[in-house]
């Protein structure tokens, strides 16, 4: 469904980034848990490196980036609009 | 090697630092200029806590033992994190909306603000900390003994766990307000998190880089299975240690404290939710090389858990090692600082107060202040928990193994996962269920983990290891009902979290919650719905306004309380005194009390002094205002659509009469075509006839060509009617009206027939009533109404001696033309149809009229604003009326033109 007025399209857009989040934490735990992991599992080195020691860096450093560009777009939606701030609001934008 | 002066000089300057720096920050942030301190950087870090010297030391020797499975204990977190958006941010707003203090607050507070449920965590908590703060104060000892040599391991584990108490208690209980933000306290672990994480990242560069050559050349002639472990890594062990350090990061108390009870701002946690899983990448970025480097450079029989610290020891490297050192002391002081504020928190305001309030019961003077009971407490608290911290210490001589124990804990505080998930999203979850969910789970865990890990010395002794409890060995406390095979840990998470889930489960659907638990419970699940501080309009009228005064005195202090209690009374309207003690601001005090002594104490205080044991009116009324809603919704939805099934009715309707419109069209051009080819047939017949070479008689030319004749004048007649009859529905037709006199009509059209009449022998009889006759109408036409009737009457009468009526007879102010005949007449059920057109009475079979007469009668007398209708008499012979309006309009004798 088309959202027709701009706070429709806001809590449409952040309902799709709430649901990208729950998605991102899924498919992180299954990438960094068995049995998808094992198959990561492999007796060879990059670099000198272990795999699969890298592939859980690597995974994990995906998360991050992943989380933080949510996180992001997720920070700004409407659903803070209705959160009651009783000392917060402004001090959170300062340090970012 | 280092001195003893130096490391401690440097200690105790870093010491003093932390201490000046808590005591700035808590200063300006009293001054008003917090600033800084609140931004979201600074709550990332606080989270930090996280990473103790477990993870400091402990997670280097975990890889050393058993390869990567050391990440484990930092995925879960991550992915909690990542995942923030679902479970984190409901907490923070429950913890906000409710004046959260801890979490055995939170979980007693959804279950009805139950006081033995904040009792039972509390204690949980509290087992399941000292231990760790006993490896806290081991890994400050052995490393301060690993650096300097032989110490009294006693004496600076005391003088570690005292200056942390002091520390803790001078920052930690300034205010009695457990709900507000300990800003020093903060600044010290923001602090700390970023020297243990700079330390952990140095001694990691400096081994990779500096001794091992390259990131690539440290892994060089060491065996994968030193890396991945023995055999498969992603076991089940791997799974249940992911999933415990998941459940850590929301269940251990100094977790909960800074996630959810020192949280300022929502938002910050969005930064948090990737800031702190990078935190945590950082942390364990060059745990493995530098487990790997230890194994390499070490030798043989060096203890793995201090690798972080010897290895540079042993490498010359003074200065890092006194800040790796540095690092492990920030680790275990953050750690003990905020788990002991948290803990203590919980024994205060569950254990001591509710009991100190028992014995001061019925002393209400004001003097009795319970704030400094509060204040009082919590600092016994904080020294009690550290002191038994230490007492473990002691005890239990320095267990090897650092890592054990923090998983012993993690397993402990996991049993407070179902009934705090449950409460949260969960309306079902009772009291009772999360009663007996979190007492089997313990003494499961108790059994398979805790009592276990101190190899028979404590309670179960060796003999029931290995034999089973009572000799049964389905007892077997590691091997518990023949369940054998499996890992220590991932039996006891087994075992008690799954009991643990399913007993709470079980009981909470087959007992009844009570109301209060009822209301926590839609308050808590529907946390993102309810609007926060709803009016209310019930006054129980029960408490005393004064009475609520002096508790509010003694629990938040003079002045505070009278702030509060003016502000009340102005929000009632009032302009002095006192305010009433409505629902509203026996609800909005009770919360202001709990972000003092939590939920469960501040329910108990209020309801003690207003009288109301259980739920009140409002709070009734605030669970039903969410069925309200639905229901509102419901019936908003439903008139929705009994309009819509009306509109669908009326449109049905609409389209049946279009569909019986068209079809009357239909029938009536049918109608039209047959009614002229009959003429039409007859008139080609003749004139085929007449043109054909035979010779026809000239009697018979004469008679068909008269026939045809008629039947032209016949098609002209109908064709005239149609169009007549189109005008006339279309209301086109003009037609003038003026003052006729009725009776003069009559008489004409009677004369007009009489030849007719005659030749019928049919007599009419005239019988005009007394009175006005003078009508609004059109001559002509009327006279056309007249001839058409009475002609068929006369036509169609069939009786031996036929008569017909004309009466007239005016009443009001119309005037009534009744005209009939004995001639059979109209029967009932040709009555609806009759005035239709080509409808055809039964009298007329053997007709030649078009049937349309009537329809255009009727039409002509509407237009002319009278009616011509079928009557019957009382004795059922029918009778046609017509009705026309009477007296003459005004200045207009002539009539002009009035469309139809």
């Amino acid at each position: 469904m088309k959202p027709d007025s701009v706070e429709g399209y806001r809590a449409h857009s952040d309902r799709k980034d709430s649901d990208r989040s729950f998605i991102l934490t899924l498919v992180g735990a299954l990438l960094l848990t068995p049995p998808l992991a094992s198959i990561f599992q492999l007796d060879i080195r990059l670099l000198g490196i272990p795999f699969t020691g890298l592939y859980l860096f690597v995974v994990w450093g995906g998360l991050v980036a992943g989380t933080a560009l949510l996180s992001r777009r997720l920070r700004q939606g409407v659903y803070w609009d209705n959160a009651e701030d009783e000392q917060g609001g402004e001090t959170g934008d300062k340090a970012e | 090697m280092l001195s003893v002066d130096l490391l401690l000089s440097v200690c105790l300057g870093y010491v003093v630092l932390l201490f000046s720096l808590a005591f700035y920050v808590d200063r300006r942030a009293r001054q008003g200029h917090a600033g800084w301190i609140q931004s979201p950087l600074i709550f990332t870090l606080s989270i930090s806590v996280y990473c103790t010297s477990w993870t400091f030391y402990g997670a280097v020797g975990s890889a050393a033992r058993n390869g990567l499975e050391f990440i484990t204990i930092y995925l879960g977190p991550t992915l909690v994190f990542v995942g923030w958006w679902w479970l984190l941010r409901k907490l923070v707003r429950i913890g906000r909306v409710h004046r959260i203090t801890s979490i055995a607050d939170l979980i007693s507070s959804r279950y009805g603000k139950s006081s033995s449920i904040a009792v039972l965590v509390t204690l949980m908590a509290l087992l399941a900390t000292t231990p760790y703060i006993a490896l806290q104060l081991q890994s400050v000892t052995s490393t301060y003994e690993a650096i300097v040599g032989d110490v009294d391991v006693s004496l600076s584990a005391f003088v570690v766990a005292s200056g942390m108490a002091l520390f803790t208690i001078l920052f930690g209980t300034r205010n009695v307000d457990a709900n507000e933000r300990h800003h020093g306290v903060v600044a010290a672990i923001a602090v700390e998190a970023v020297v243990k994480l700079a330390a952990l990242l140095a001694v990691g560069i400096f081994v990779v880089f500096g001794v091992a050559g390259g990131l690539g050349s440290v892994f060089e002639n060491i065996d994968t299975e030193v890396i991945y472990g023995a055999g498969n890594i992603f076991d089940a062990r791997w799974v249940a240690l992911t999933f415990l350090s998941a459940t850590a990061i929301i269940c251990l108390p100094r977790q909960f404290q800074v996630t959810v009870v020192e949280n300022v701002d929502e938002r910050h946690l969005a930064t948090a939710s990737w800031l702190f899983p990078l935190y945590l990448l950082g942390m364990s970025l060059f745990v493995m090389p530098i487990a790997v480097a230890g194994l390499k450079f070490m030798p043989a029989h060096s203890n793995p858990d201090l690798f972080v610290l010897t290895l540079p020891l042993s490498l010359g490297q003074e200065e890092l090692a006194l800040f790796a050192f540095l690092g492990g002391f920030s680790s275990a002081t953050s750690m003990v600082i905020v788990a002991a504020i948290a803990v203590s928190t919980m024994v205060s305001n569950h254990i001591v107060v509710p009991i100190s309030l028992y014995l001061l019961h019925g002393r209400r003077e004001v003097s009795g202040d319970v704030r400094q009971l509060l204040l009082i407490s919590r600092r016994i608290s904080i020294a009690a928990v550290l002191g038994l911290g230490f007492l473990y210490f002691e005890a239990s001589g320095g267990s090897d193994a650092l890592a054990a124990i923090g998983l012993i804990a993690f397993v402990g505080v996991a049993q407070f996962l179902p009934s705090l998930v449950g409460g949260i999203f969960w309306r079902g979850a009772t009291r009772d269920g999360a009663l007996a969910g979190l007492v089997v789970g313990f003494t499961m865990w108790a059994y398979t983990l805790f009592l276990p890990s101190f190899s028979g010395g404590v309670i179960l002794s060796n003999e029931i290891l290995t034999h089973g409890l009572f000799g049964i060995e389905a007892l077997r406390p590691q091997a518990l009902f023949g369940l054998v095979g499996l890992d220590p840990l991932v039996h006891a998470v087994i075992w008690s979290l799954g009991a643990n889930t399913l007993v709470f489960m079980i009981v909470s659907v087959l007992s009844e919650a009570s109301p209060l638990d009822r209301l926590q419970g839609a308050l808590f699940v529907d946390v993102f719905r309810n609007r926060p501080n709803e009016s209310t309009r019930f006054e129980p009228g029960q408490a005393n306004a004064e009475d609520l005064f002096v508790l509010a005195q003694r629990i938040l202090g003079t002045e505070p309380a009278r702030a509060l209690f003016d502000n009340m009374a102005r929000e009632q309207g009032l302009a002095s005194g006192l305010p009433r003690p409505t629902d509203a601001m026996i609800v909005q005090l009770e919360r202001e009390l709990a972000g003092n002594v939590g939920a469960a104490s501040a329910h108990a205080m209020v309801a003690r002094v207003a009288g109301r044991g259980s739920i009140s009116m409002t709070e009734l009324i605030d669970i039903a205002d969410e069925t309200q809603r639905l229901i509102e919704t419901s019936r908003e939805l439903s008139s929705k659509s009994a309009e819509l099934t009306n509109m669908a009715d009326e449109l049905r309707k609409a389209n049946e009469q279009l569909r019986k419109l068209d079809s009357q069209k239909d029938e009536f051009l049918s109608q039209v075509s047959h009614e002229l080819r009959t003429p039409m047939t007859s008139i080609r017949a003749f004139s085929e006839i007449l043109l054909s070479p035979e010779t026809v008689a000239d009697k018979d030319r004469q008679r068909f060509v008269s026939i045809i004749h008629e039947e032209s004048q016949r098609l002209t007649r109908l064709l005239d009617e149609i169009l007549d009859m189109g005008r006339l529905e279309a209301g086109t037709l003009e037609m003038s009206i003026s003052t006729v006199d009725a009776a003069r009509v009559i008489d004409a059209t009677i004369d007009t027939l009489d030849g007719l009449a005659r030749m019928k022998q049919v007599k009419i009889h005239r019988q005009l009533g007394p009175g006005e006759t003078r009508v609004q109408a059109n001559e002509d036409r009327m006279q056309q109404v007249l001839i058409n009737l009475i002609s068929n009457s006369i036509k169609y009468n069939t009786s031996d001696q036929p008569e017909i009526h004309v009466r007239s007879e005016s009443t009001g102010d119309a005037l009534y033309i009744d005209i009939s005949d004995n001639g059979g007449g109209v029967k009932r059920e040709e009555a609806a149809t009759i005035f239709e057109k080509f409808s055809r009475g039964h009298r007329s079979k053997l007709d030649h009229g078009a049937g349309l007469g009537l329809s255009i009668s009727r039409a002509i007398m509407r237009t002319m604003g009278g009616d011509l209708t079928l009557e019957f008499a009382a004795d059922e012979t029918s009778f046609f009326r017509l009705r026309l309006a009477l007296g003459s309009l005004p200045g207009q004798q002539d009539g002009g033109p009035v469309a139809g």
